[in-house]
C-alpha cells in the first residue's frame, strides 16, 4: 500500500506558494492609483479631494462566498462560507468566517483505486471557523473603455481558527479484502477532527454601489494535524504531527449595512 | 323683381336635372358621394380617424355652411390628435382659439384645453403660443380651468419678454398651483422679485418653483442657480455654494455653476478652490466650452497670491486661446449679418459634426447649441419632421383630399418660422459673445499694465475679498468639509479623469510676504 499523502503535501505547498505569489502580484498591479491621506499629497500642486465613494468606517459587512480548496490532487472541496466584518476604520477591520462543505473524489482517485489498487489518503476539509483582522492598504479605481469607473480595494487578512477534517478511512484495507493469513483490523469509523489553524490571505472588493461589493479572497489555511488520526490502526500508528496548507479561492459578495 | 312661376318651375327643374347629372358624375368619378361632415362623424364614431380626418378636411375646405366649417375644423383637430399628429392638430385648435370666445365659436374653451394638453406633450414653442394668446384680452371666466395655467403663463411670458414685469407678475400669479405651468410661473415671479431687489421673496419663489418642478429638470436647475445667485448678491457665499453644488454633473448648467461658484470662492478668499474649479473648466474635456472669463478670474486669483508669473501665464493663455476665436467669430458675424436665419443651420451643422469652418469659434457655437434659442426650435423641427415623415407614409389616404399637402405646408412653415426666430436670437447671442470677448480682452490689458506699472497693491485692494467671511474649509465639489468625513485624495499628475472633474483643489501658498517677489522678477 502506498501512501501519497506526504508527497502530495509537498506538491501542494509549492503550488500554494506559486498561486499565492501570482495573486498578490495581480492584486497589487490592479490598483491603478492609491488614494491616501492628505499628508501624502502635500507635494502635489493639484489634488482631487472629495468624499470617499465607498466609506467603510464603522460599518458592518456581511458576506457570502463559495470557497474552493485549490491545492488538492484527488478531491474537490467546496464550502459555503459566511463572513461578518466590522470596519473600525478605512484600513482596519475585524472578521469572523464560518465555512461548511463537502468533498467529491476526482477521477484520478477512482482510477488509481480501480486500475492500480492504490488507495490515496486524503484530508477532507469539512468546515473551518476563523476570526482575524483585515488590513486594507489599497483603494483604487479602474476605467473601462466605455468610460465607466470601477472602484475597488485590496486587503490582507490574517487570523486564527479551527479546521474540521473529515476522515473516512476509505484508504484502509478491510479485513475481507486481504488474503488469508494476513490480519488487518477493521478501519476506524468515519470521524471529524478539528485542528487549530492559522490563516493568511489577500482579497479584493469591487464596489458595485454604495452597499454592495463583489469580493474574492485567496487564503492559506495552515494547520497541524496528528498523523495518527488518519492511520488505519491508530493504536499502532506512530505519534507525529504534520502540517497541511489549504489554499482556498473564495468568490462571493459583501453587503455593507 | 318677382320671377314668373313658370320660369321658377323650369329653373328648379333644371337644378334638379343638374343635381342628377352631378350625382351621376359623382358615381362615375372617384369623388366623395356624400356630404363629408356626416361621413366624418360616422367614421369618427367608428374610430376610423384616418378616414374621419380626410372627410372633415373636405367639409372644412368646402363647407355647406359657416357652421359646418367650424364643426369640421374642430373634428379635424380631434381626429388628427387621436392619430398622434399633435403639431398638425394644433393648427386647427390654434385657429379656433385665435377667433376668441365669441358666440359663434363654441369650441374656444375646448380648443384652448387641447392646446394646453398638446403643449404638455410636444412643445409648441413659446413664439407660437405667445402669438396665440397675444394681448390676453379674454375674460378669465372664459378660460377653462384646465387651460388657465397654460393661458396665463404664456401671457405672463409675453409681458416678461417685453419687460413689463408688473403685468407679467400679475399673470404669473394667476397660474393655478395644480397646473403644469405653476413651477415655471413661480420661477419667473422669483426673477421679477429679484429684479425689484426683494431677495427673500425671490428665494421663496425659487424654492416654490423647485418644489413644484417635479420631473422638470430645467425649472429645478434654474431655480437652484438663481437661489445661488441671490445668495451671492447678498454675500451669503456659503449658502450660494450649497445651491451651486446641487446642479448635477450631467447637466448643461454644471460648468456654469462651477464657474459662478469660483467667483463665490474668490470673494471668500478660498483661492485654492477657485483655481481648482478653473482647472476643471480648462480641462481638455471642455475645450469647446466658452468660459473666457475664467482666465481673468485665474489671473486675479494668482495676483492675490502674489504669483506674478502665473498671472502673466494666465493672461497669455487667454490671448492664445481667444485671439483665434475672436477672429473667427468676427468673420462669422460678418458673413451671417445679412442672413441671420441661417444661423440655426450653422449651429445645427456644428452639433451634427458636419461643420468644418469657423473651427476656432466652435466654443461659441457650442454655447449657442446649449441655449433655449437653439433647443426649442430643434424640438419643433424634430416633431415637425416626424409628422411630415408620417404624412409621407400615409400614401393616397390623405393625398387625394389634399389634407396631406395642407398639413405638410403648415409643418414646413412652422419649421421656417422657428428657423427664422431662432436664427435672429442665435445671431444676437453670438454678437453678445463677441462683445464680451472684446471687454475681457481689454481687462487683460489693464491687469497686465497695472501689474507692471507697480500698481499691484491698488489692484489687490480693489479686489478686496472678505478674508474672514467664512472659516469653513471646502473640499472639491463645492462642498464644505464635514467633521469625521471620509475623504479620498488623488494627486493630479497631468492626467484628467472624468470622475475627478469638479473636485480639484490647489495647494498653493500666498507668496505676498516673500522678499524680492515682484512682477517680472521670476520670469522664466
Amino acid at each position: 500500500m502506498v501512501s501519497w499523502f506526504r508527497k502530495n503535501s509537498a506538491a501542494q505547498s509549492v503550488t500554494a506558494t506559486i498561486v499565492a505569489a501570482f495573486l498578490v502580484c495581480c492584486a497589487l498591479s490592479s490598483a491603478i492609483f492609491a488614494a491616501g491621506t492628505p499628508e501624502q499629497f502635500e507635494k502635489y500642486e493639484i489634488r482631487v479631494i472629495r468624499p470617499k465613494y465607498f466609506a467603510k468606517t464603522s460599518r458592518l459587512e456581511t458576506g457570502a462566498q463559495l470557497s474552493v480548496v485549490m491545492n488538492q490532487s484527488f478531491i474537490y472541496t467546496y464550502l459555503a462560507t459566511g463572513l461578518l466584518d466590522y470596519h473600525f476604520s478605512e484600513q482596519w477591520a475585524g472578521e469572523g468566517a464560518f465555512a461548511l462543505g463537502f468533498s467529491i473524489d476526482k477521477d484520478d482517485k477512482r482510477s488509481l483505486k480501480s486500475n492500480f489498487k492504490i488507495q490515496t489518503q486524503i484530508l477532507r476539509t469539512q468546515y473551518f471557523m476563523e476570526g482575524g483582522a483585515l488590513y486594507t492598504p489599497v483603494y483604487g479605481k479602474y476605467q473601462l473603455d466605455s468610460g465607466e469607473l470601477i472602484y475597488l480595494d485590496m486587503f490582507f487578512s490574517a487570523g486564527v481558527g479551527m479546521t474540521g477534517i473529515n476522515y473516512l478511512y476509505d484508504h484502509c484495507p478491510k479485513p475481507s479484502e486481504v488474503g488469508q493469513g494476513n490480519f488487518v483490523p477493521n478501519p476506524p469509523s468515519p470521524t471529524t477532527k478539528a485542528y487549530p489553524t492559522f490563516y493568511t490571505g489577500l482579497g479584493q472588493r469591487i464596489f458595485m454601489d454604495k452597499k454592495l461589493s463583489l469580493r474574492w479572497d485567496v487564503r492559506a489555511h495552515i494547520f497541524g494535524y496528528n498523523v495518527a488520526d488518519a492511520a488505519c490502526d491508530p493504536e499502532t500508528a506512530a505519534k507525529a504531527t504534520n502540517s497541511q496548507t489549504n489554499i482556498t479561492l473564495q468568490l462571493g459578495a459583501g453587503y455593507f449595512l | 323683381m318677382r320671377r314668373p312661376a313658370r320660369t321658377r318651375g323650369l329653373f328648379s327643374s333644371v337644378l334638379q336635372n343638374l343635381g342628377l347629372v352631378s350625382l351621376g358624375l359623382v358615381i362615375i368619378l372617384p369623388q366623395p358621394a356624400m356630404a363629408s361632415y356626416q361621413a366624418a362623424q360616422q367614421l369618427m364614431a367608428r374610430r376610423d380617424y384616418v378616414g374621419a380626418a380626410s372627410e372633415y378636411f373636405q367639409s372644412y375646405s368646402s363647407p355647406k355652411s359657416p357652421q359646418e366649417k367650424i364643426y369640421s375644423e374642430w373634428g379635424l383637430g380631434k381626429s388628427l390628435q387621436a392619430l398622434g399628429f399633435h403639431y398638425s392638430a394644433s393648427k386647427f385648435f390654434s385657429n379656433i382659439v385665435r377667433r376668441g370666445p365669441t358666440g359663434m365659436n363654441p369650441y374656444f374653451r375646448r380648443a384652448l384645453e387641447e392646446l394646453g394638453a398638446i403643449n404638455g406633450t410636444v412643445a409648441l414653442g413659446q413664439s407660437h403660443i405667445v402669438q396665440l394668446v397675444r394681448g390676453g384680452g379674454v375674460a378669465p371666466e372664459n378660460i377653462p380651468g384646465r387651460a388657465r395655467g397654460f393661458y396665463f403663463y404664456y401671457i405672463g411670458a409675453e409681458a416678461f419678454i417685453q419687460q413689463k414685469f408688473e403685468r407679467a407678475g400679475d399673470f404669473f400669479k394667476k397660474v393655478p398651483s395644480g397646473s403644469a405651468y405653476y413651477a415655471k410661473a413661480q420661477f419667473h415671479l422669483g426673477v421679477i422679485a429679484n429684479r425689484a431687489g426683494a431677495h427673500s421673496r425671490a428665494i421663496s419663489y425659487f424654492e416654490a418653483a423647485r418644489s413644484a418642478s417635479g420631473a422638470d429638470a430645467w425649472v429645478r436647475e434654474q431655480a437652484n442657480l438663481n437661489i445661488a445667485r441671490v445668495h451671492y448678491e447678498t454675500k451669503s457665499f456659503t449658502q450660494s455654494l450649497q445651491f451651486y453644488a446641487q446642479i448635477p454633473r450631467e447637466s448643461d448648467n454644471w460648468l456654469q455653476a462651477i464657474f459662478e461658484a469660483s467667483w463665490a470662492f474668490f470673494l471668500m478668499a478660498k483661492h485654492n478652490n477657485v483655481l481648482g474649479n478653473i482647472h476643471t473648466l480648462h480641462s481638455p474635456f471642455f475645450e469647446n466650452r466658452f468660459f473666457p472669463e475664467s482666465y481673468i478670474l485665474q489671473s486675479i486669483t494668482y495676483l492675490r497670491l502674489c504669483r506674478y508669473d502665473e498671472v502673466q501665464n494666465s493672461l497669455e493663455k487667454f490671448r492664445d486661446r481667444y485671439k483665434p476665436v475672436f477672429k473667427d467669430l468676427s468673420a462669422l458675424l460678418r458673413e451671417y449679418s445679412s442672413r441671420k436665419n441661417d444661423m440655426f443651420k450653422l449651429v445645427y451643422d456644428y452639433r451634427n459634426g458636419s461643420l468644418n469652418n469657423y473651427r476656432s469659434a466652435w466654443a461659441i457655437l457650442d454655447q449657442l447649441s446649449r441655449s433655449d434659442a437653439y433647443k426649442e426650435p430643434s424640438r419643433a423641427f424634430r416633431y415637425a419632421d416626424s409628422e411630415i415623415g408620417r404624412l409621407n407614409g400615409m400614401g393616397g389616404k390623405w393625398g387625394s383630399s389634399g389634407l396631406a399637402e395642407d398639413l405638410k405646408d403648415f409643418l414646413n412653415k412652422k419649421k421656417q418660422v422657428s428657423r427664422s426666430d431662432s436664427g435672429e436670437k442665435l445671431y444676437d447671442q453670438a454678437a453678445a459673445a463677441f462683445e464680451y470677448l472684446r471687454t475681457l480682452s481689454n481687462q487683460t490689458k489693464l491687469i497686465q499694465a497695472d501689474m507692471f506699472e507697480g500698481r499691484v497693491d491698488s489692484i489687490r485692494r480693489s479686489l478686496n475679498v472678505t478674508q474672514a467671511n467664512d472659516r469653513k474649509v471646502f473640499i472639491g465639489g463645492l462642498q464644505p468639509l464635514q467633521l469625521d468625513q471620509q475623504l479620498e485624495y488623488w494627486p493630479f499628475m497631468g492626467e484628467y479623469w472624468e470622475d475627478e472633474l469638479g473636485y480639484y483643489v490647489y495647494n498653493l501658498d500666498d507668496k505676498c510676504g516673500m522678499p524680492n517677489n515682484k512682477p517680472g522678477n521670476n520670469k522664466k
